[in-house]
């Protein structure tokens, strides 16, 4: 392998690359101590913390916040059930229809939101089904299931088959397998499908723009709040907050995935 | 007694009948194979014993216990798997300890075996280390300290030896019998390997097709084979058809001759030479006579024939062996 270093230009393009993906993040993070409150003008006029105590008295923010927070846990509980019993019977069993479950499962993520939002709605309409909390859970669903189920199928297809085998062998019955070998082998393909999942659910707005009555999730009130003039930097400050708070989670799932490539003791 | 005995046991999987009506006896003790090639029905006979497959129809009994509707956690069997699925997550002494730890032992009373069961397989001092960090031949004897701290009254290997290498092979397969010596328990042992399945054991039953072809000691299958399938799986012996048989015979049968008892250079028989290979001790001849394929063993510093010569074939009396089930 070359092991020389790249040319200056390539490390510049590279340098420029990288510049253009996270500069603008940076960006909010300066808005959210602006003094101007109408509009982003560069260089901010001055600089204050008078935002932090706004957003922290609003209600509104509370609100969305709140609601956000349990659609995302609601969501990712279901999924990481629904999920991973999806994965087991895909994984290990044989049965009429298989392929096409996986390929079902599978689908909603590869469907843009729009359709997936429409469809949910028509469906909830015509099943006189009151749009609420749940209904946004529901729709989330959707392709929160779809991250947990491919994490656990990975992992359930390099879990040896015999794994479960030979503990029965040995005396386990499948409630002791269940939890001596099987949750073991797969607790960190949940965990990092359960993390990812929150993710998608937390920053959700297509989906959510379609199944949720008159509540706002906090991607929805950042939205909202942008088109109005006053206060603009609270959403800066939300933002800012929001990308702190979920840093450490999908850090942490990259961590745990990161060197499971091979599963121990796989290779003969 | 039996250890382990079969009734008429089928296993079906829609039409294929993996396993078609074997009869079986294994007594207490018995060193026991089951050879034949894959799809042979043979793998699948151990997994009806372990309790991973229900029979189709007819009754297991394990010690004259109808073991048909029990739970592999319920028998008195443990198993060496040939992948030796041991638990990545957990390190050696827990991977030997898991059975105890189910069965409700100390942690202490668990050790103390553990470390026993590790020290027969002499793997003393490896308990802290994890299935990755072990080569083949380590695992391997992992998963025999594993099954073997259960005290089965039944071992069964499922093709034991298959992933090592020759060497270690032979090795694993003299510690294996001199293991089950001491020990006395009943090894039920699944190989496609016929000179694994000979040398190890006190008994083979060579399956084919989901039956047993023959059932007997290593010396009954290999020099008295009944059928020509048993001929040429287990010995790789010559089989001559009735028509070229019979002559010599007088039974309408189709015979086995071994290829280091087919003679050349005097005999009843022409045979055209269509190759020949060095094989170290002996250098292997085929031959081509009348449509059928023979090969001899022709032992070091004898004369060769070359190739493409005709030359003449014999046998000393009694060499030939009919097979009279065929």
């Amino acid at each position: 392998m070359r092991s020389e270093s790249a040319p200056r230009s390539l490390k510049l393009a590279a340098g420029l690359g990288l510049a253009f993906l996270h500069l603008p993040i940076l960006l909010i993070f300066v808005y959210a101590f602006t003094s101007e409150e109408k509009s982003f003008a560069w260089p901010p006029p001055g600089l204050t913390l008078k935002w932090f105590a706004v957003t922290w008295g609003r209600a509104d923010v509370w609100a969305a916040l709140g609601l956000s927070l349990k659609v995302a846990a609601i969501s990712t509980l279901l999924a990481m059930l629904l999920g991973s019993l999806c994965a087991a019977a895909v994984a290990r069993t044989r049965f009429f229809g298989r392929e096409t479950i996986s390929l079902l499962v599978i689908l909603p993520i590869a469907l843009p939101g729009v359709v997936t939002g429409i469809a949910l709605r028509s469906a909830f309409s015509l099943a006189d089904i009151p749009f609420s909390t749940w209904t946004i859970v529901l729709g989330h669903a959707t392709f929160c299931v779809v991250i947990v189920y491919n994490n656990a199928v990975a992992r359930f297809r390099r879990m040896h088959g015999s794994l479960t085998e030979a503990s029965m062998d040995l005396g386990a019955d499948l409630f002791q397998t269940l939890r001596f070998v099987i949750l073991p082998n797969i607790a960190t393909a949940l965990v990092v499908g359960g993390m990812l999942a929150f993710a998608l659910s937390f920053d959700e707005v297509i989906v959510t723009t379609f199944t949720a009555g008159q509540q706002q999730t906090l991607p929805i009130w950042m939205l909202e709040e942008l088109v109005r003039p006053r206060e603009r930097p609270v959403t800066n400050v939300v933002a800012m907050v929001v990308f702190v708070v979920t840093l450490p989670p999908i850090l942490g799932a990259w961590l745990l995935t990161r060197g499971t490539d091979t599963v121990a003791g796989h290779g003969k | 007694m039996s250890a382990v005995s079969f009734a008429s046991v089928s296993r079906h999987y829609g039409a294929v009948r993996a396993v078609d009506r074997v009869d079986l006896a294994i007594p207490e003790g018995e060193f026991f194979a089951m050879l034949g090639p894959s799809g042979s029905g043979k793998t699948t006979s151990l997994r009806l014993i372990a309790g991973f497959e229900r029979p189709t129809s007819g009754s297991i009994r394990i010690f004259g216990e109808d073991v048909g509707a029990l739970p592999p956690y319920k028998r008195a069997v443990n198993t060496v798997f040939q992948d030796y699925a041991l638990f990545p997550h957990l390190n050696v002494l827990d991977n030997v300890a898991y059975g105890l730890m189910i069965k409700g032992l100390s942690r202490r009373a668990r050790h103390a075996q553990v470390e026993a069961a590790l020290e027969m397989v002499r793997l003393g001092g490896y308990g802290a280390r994890k299935p990755s960090e072990l080569s083949g031949g380590q695992r391997q004897r992992v998963a025999l300290a594993r099954a073997l701290v259960m005290k089965p009254r039944v071992l069964l290997l499922d093709e034991p030896l298959g992933a090592l290498d020759l060497k270690l092979r032979e090795q694993m397969q003299e510690e294996l019998k001199s293991l089950q010596r001491e020990l006395g328990i009943t090894f039920v042992f699944v190989t496609h390997d016929q000179g694994e399945a000979l040398s190890m054991a006190d008994r083979v039953a060579v399956f084919n097709d989901g039956r047993i072809m023959q059932l007997g000691t290593p010396e009954d299958v290999y020099f008295r084979p009944q059928t020509p399938f048993i001929a040429d799986f287990v010995g790789s012996s010559n089989v001559l058809p009735v028509e070229m048989a019979q002559p010599f015979t007088g039974e309408a049968h189709p015979a086995a001759l071994r290829p280091e008892h087919l003679q050349l250079g005097a005999g009843p028989l022409q045979g055209n030479v269509t190759g020949i290979s060095f094989l170290g001790q002996s250098t292997r001849v085929t031959l081509e006579t009348g449509g059928t394929r023979l090969t001899a063993l022709v032992p070091q510093h004898h004369p060769l024939p070359a190739q493409g010569e005709t030359v003449a074939l014999g046998w000393a009396p009694g060499a030939l062996h009919v097979m009279r089930s065929a």
